[in-house]
């Protein structure tokens, strides 16, 4: 099999006299490697890894233009001189691997996430209206900060070219300022730069001009729009549309997304998370495609190369941006050429490495392949060949267990995984029956592929005990039993049905009409619980020990899951520590006054405490061989430690 | 020794009352219901009692709607034994609470009856002496500290001036005043434990009293909002200003 099965994703295609090689785009996405403001070798080994991988066209993260345009504390910055070398860097090594890489110019007005010292920024915008979701009230600009705003994109283009870069994007995307300038909601100017269509355009025509006048004719310049914020506040489709004819004749290419970093609802768009349709912004970009005559690039949950020839097929687009499917598979491209699909890693959009990551302040990875954003220590092809073979027993197919057996693998060790069910997968098996997360059941099925191709034994239906490692006589034991739901103590006086979250997951029992989920583990299981009983008709009471649902969550996929419980009624009580429970009765205290709450005509309530692990194993075996517990068998945590754990111990076999 | 003590379900003292539009009466609907806290005292003295081992039973009643089962099971989360509600939705004077509570008295013979000095909602101070005469037993009533020993209540009240203290013989009835206690918060063990715990309901009818209302409530009204003052220059205007204006000097 070749890229013949993609004809039009492997196409080439030319921009202002550059040829990218197929029509796979990683979009400019914030890794949080760069930690100086300046590009370093983290972020290029990890850009390396995309392009060697395959990707045509690279975008770089946001790169600020102008010293109010720090939107984090990790930005980088295109504001000096200094930042040419890394860009040329970076230029020098996506070009080595045959990609075309632009950088995106940057300032985001009033959008502010967070700042290096943690203080409260004085942030401007077009008009002083407040921001929802960082709560920051902004300054107006003053005509002369505006001068010298477009005079910032104009040298940061200068200085990006002069470095080998191929093209820039500016970033009007997401409300950031070029948006807040065409948004009447936030721009209520009254000189040239306000009031009607013609003048909340000129920021951005100046700004296009300007950069123009600064680079050269091969050097593409193009625009990253939402073609709707998702947000009634925000820009709407038919606006952004007549604002891309008028800006279109000076532009190489626009590339569309949506959402707006300004409220919740809109920043679910950002990186939309697994309960959004795969290439849902295709229809939205074909409308571009059919009324404009540049280039028009689209992203959004475009994961599998099956889905990005059908948005080329369909003419919906010239370019798709595939950046979460090359966070978690560098070699995706590569695989697609080849034909290998079924060794695709495909993102399952659960956010909490990439995007999540962000919010943190940490490096990007991903749960599924945390190599990605550690390519200074992992490289880019698997573990090195081993010096030393050793026999590894690997005990448990979850994630930890799948994830090492195949580094282990790879390294050429002669590596046996036994599972104690007939099923590889572990926990994901469960997860994957929430409501909604039936993607993350991916996860099993790409580790088990990696296995495979790693050439694992697998050994089914195999519990693990002393005698059996005696006979084997391994050199290493690496234990990934996992875990099993953690059952708290308290006071139950009475005859309530009591049941944990597996139990509803694996429907082994029958909830009655109305359910209290005591959640302390404030995740996706207790929503997602929440969720489908509310939706089974259910009177569902969420009483979450947290500030608010889902607080351990990635902020979109919390967002999302949180709209879909207020839509189904389901009332969210933060606050909330389990004490009791009698016949009818949930006995609550408040987390904050310490009051007793009482819940009452409940006739189910629901346990939502993470797990446990279980297993003496470890304790019983030590004597045998080398042992290592990884995973939740280790401590009990979530599907990316029990990967990293995997990648970890293998990795130092 | 056995010890009643009589509650109250009130308006919570924390809410702001409010006229009814047609000056008929307080408004109750969605408003927060507690425990009167002059009761709350008497059920803290009653639990006080049997934590020293004086008292071996603590039984709290109460006469209202259904909904005075929750100032019930309040007080036997504070640490009363069990709970006795005499249910009418009819409203009920200060005689007719002391006849009902007269007939708990007889049923249940208990040594010392508690109660608050009155209810913040209707402020008569009169059920407990009525609850005494009825009785036929003693009474000390605002009471601010409280001592039983040999058979006998020795009770300091405030009046006013001072204090006074009374030696009362058992069985008697005392009412609380503020400063008798301090009264605990109900933990949640107790919250659950409350629940479990016995709970009568028993009707006028059944303890043969007849409500018969001797007072009828005309209209409720709000009180007047203050004006506000002004500075008067001299003594001289002052004095002219309450002649003329106020009209309380001649
Ligand atoms: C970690 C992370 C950081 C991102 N930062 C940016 C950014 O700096 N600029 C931008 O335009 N989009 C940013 N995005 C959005 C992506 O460019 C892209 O639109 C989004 O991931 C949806 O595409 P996908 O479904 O192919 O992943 C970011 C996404 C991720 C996952
Ligand atoms: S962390 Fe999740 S959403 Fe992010 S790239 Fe990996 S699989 Fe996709």
């Amino acid at each position: 099999m070749n890229q013949a099965q993609f004809p039009n994703l492997f196409s080439p295609l030319t921009i202002a006299g550059k040829t990218i090689r197929n029509r796979i785009m990683s979009t400019g996405h914030d890794t949080t490697l760069p930690d100086d403001g300046y590009i370093n070798d983290a972020y290029i080994a990890y850009q390396e890894a995309r392009a060697l991988g395959g990707a045509g066209l690279i975008v770089l993260q946001v790169s600020a233009v102008h010293d109010s345009a720090r939107y984090s504390s990790h930005v980088l910055m295109a504001t000096d001189d200094g930042c040419i070398e890394g860009y040329r860097k970076m230029a020098d090594t996506c070009h080595q691997h045959d990609a075309v890489v632009y950088a995106q110019l940057f300032h985001p007005g009033r959008e502010i996430m967070e700042t290096a010292d943690g203080l409260a920024p004085v942030a401007y915008s077009a008009s002083a209206i407040h921001q929802e979701r960082f709560h920051v009230m902004p300054r107006t600009m003053s005509v002369d900060m505006i001068s010298e705003i477009v005079a910032g994109y104009a040298s940061a283009a200068k200085r990006m070219e002069a470095a080998g870069i191929d093209g820039v994007e500016i970033v009007a995307s997401h409300g950031y300022l070029p948006s807040q300038f065409l948004n009447p909601c936030v721009n209520k100017r009254t000189d040239q730069y306000g009031g009607c269509d013609e003048n909340r355009l000129r920021f951005l025509q100046e700004v296009i001009a300007e950069v123009r006048n600064a680079t050269s004719d091969h050097f593409a310049v193009g625009l990253r729009i939402s073609s709707r914020e998702m947000d009634e506040h925000g820009l709407q489709l038919e606006n952004t549309l007549a604002a891309c004819k008028v800006l279109s004749v000076d532009l190489d290419f626009i590339n569309i997304i949506a959402g707006t970093s300004a409220t919740l609802v809109g920043a679910v768009h950002i990186v939309p998370p697994m309960t959004t349709d795969n290439a849902y912004l295709a229809s939205d970009s074909k409308l571009y495609k059919e009324q404009l005559d540049i280039p028009v690039f689209v992203a959004g949950r475009i994961n599998q190369p099956q889905e990005a020839e059908q948005v080329l097929l369909k003419k919906e687009a010239d370019i798709v941006g595939m950046t979460r499917a090359l966070i978690c598979d560098p070699n995706m491209p590569e695989k697609a050429a080849a034909g290998r699909f079924d060794d695709i890693r495909a993102c399952i959009g659960c956010n909490q490495a990439c995007i999540g990551h962000f919010h943190r302040g940490l490096p990007i990875s991903c749960i599924q392949h945390p190599e990605t954003g550690r390519e200074l220590i992992y490289g880019f092809g698997g573990a090195p060949k081993a010096t030393t073979l050793k026999k590894v027993m690997i005990i448990g197919g979850g994630p930890a267990g799948l994830k090492a057996a195949s580094i282990a693998a790879g390294a050429g060790h002669k590596v046996t995984l036994y599972e104690a069910s007939k099923q590889l997968g572990g926990q994901v098996n469960i997860a994957q029956k929430v409501i909604g997360r039936a993607e993350f059941g991916g996860l099993a099925t790409n580790l088990t592929r990696e296995c495979e191709i790693a050439g694992v034994d697998v050994v089914r239906n195999t519990k693990v005990d002393r005698s059996l490692v005696e006979r084997e006589q391994p050199d290493v034991v690496i234990i990934a039993t996992g875990a099993t739901p953690y059952i708290p103590e308290f006071e139950n006086y009475g005859e309530m049905q009591v049941v944990n979250n597996w139990q509803i997951l694996n429907e082994e029992v029958v909830p009655g009409a109305s359910v209290v989920i005591a959640d302390w583990k404030c995740d996706w299981v207790g929503m997602g619980l929440a969720q489908q009983l509310a939706g089974n008709g259910h009177k569902v009471r969420l009483a979450v020990n947290g500030v608010c649902a889902g607080e351990l969550l990635q902020s979109y996929v919390r967002t999302s899951m949180i709209a879909t419980l207020h839509r189904l009624e389901v009332e969210v009580i933060p606050y909330m520590r389990l004490f009791g429970c009698d016949d009818d009765t949930v006995y609550m205290q408040h987390t904050a006054s310490g009051d007793a709450v009482m819940l009452e005509e409940v006739d189910t309530l629901v346990l939502s405490y993470g797990q446990q692990p279980t297993s003496t194993l470890a304790e019983e075996i030590s004597d045998l061989a080398e042992v290592h517990t990884i995973g939740d068998a280790l401590a009990a945590r979530t599907a990316e430690e029990a990967v990293y754990d995997g990648l970890k111990v293998a990795w130092n076999l | 020794m056995k010890i009643l003590v009589a509650v109250k379900r009130v308006i919570d003292y924390n809410v702001k009352v409010r006229v009814k539009a047609d000056l008929t009466d307080v408004e109750l609907a969605n408003t927060k219901m507690g425990l009167n806290p002059f009761c709350e005292i008497a059920v803290e003295e009653a639990i006080r009692l049997k934590e020293k081992g004086v008292a071996t039973e603590v039984v709290v009643v109460s006469i209202g709607n259904k909904a005075s089962q929750e100032q019930l099971r309040t007080a036997l989360a504070l640490g009363a034994d069990r709970g006795i509600l005499i249910e009418t939705e009819q409203v009920v004077d200060s005689l007719s609470v002391a006849k009902l509570l007269q007939a708990v008295v007889l049923e249940e013979k208990p040594e010392l009856v508690i109660l608050g000095k009155q209810s913040i909602d209707s402020d008569n101070g009169q059920t407990g002496q009525m609850l005494a005469a009825l009785a036929g037993m003693p009474q000390a009533t605002f009471a601010s500290e409280l001592t039983i020993a040999d058979g006998q209540a020795i009770v300091v009240r405030e009046v006013d001036g001072g204090l006074q203290t009374l030696e009362l013989n058992l069985p008697a009835v005392v009412t609380t005043d503020l400063r008798l206690n301090e009264p605990r918060y109900a933990s949640l063990p107790n919250i659950m434990k409350a629940k479990r715990k016995p709970l009568d309901v028993k009707t006028p009818e059944a303890l043969g009293v007849d409500l018969k209302c001797y007072l009828k409530v005309i209209k409720v009204e709000p009180p007047t909002e203050r004006q506000s003052g002004i500075v008067v220059e001299s003594i001289g205007e002052l004095v002219t200003k309450l002649k003329n204006e106020a009209k309380v000097i001649g």
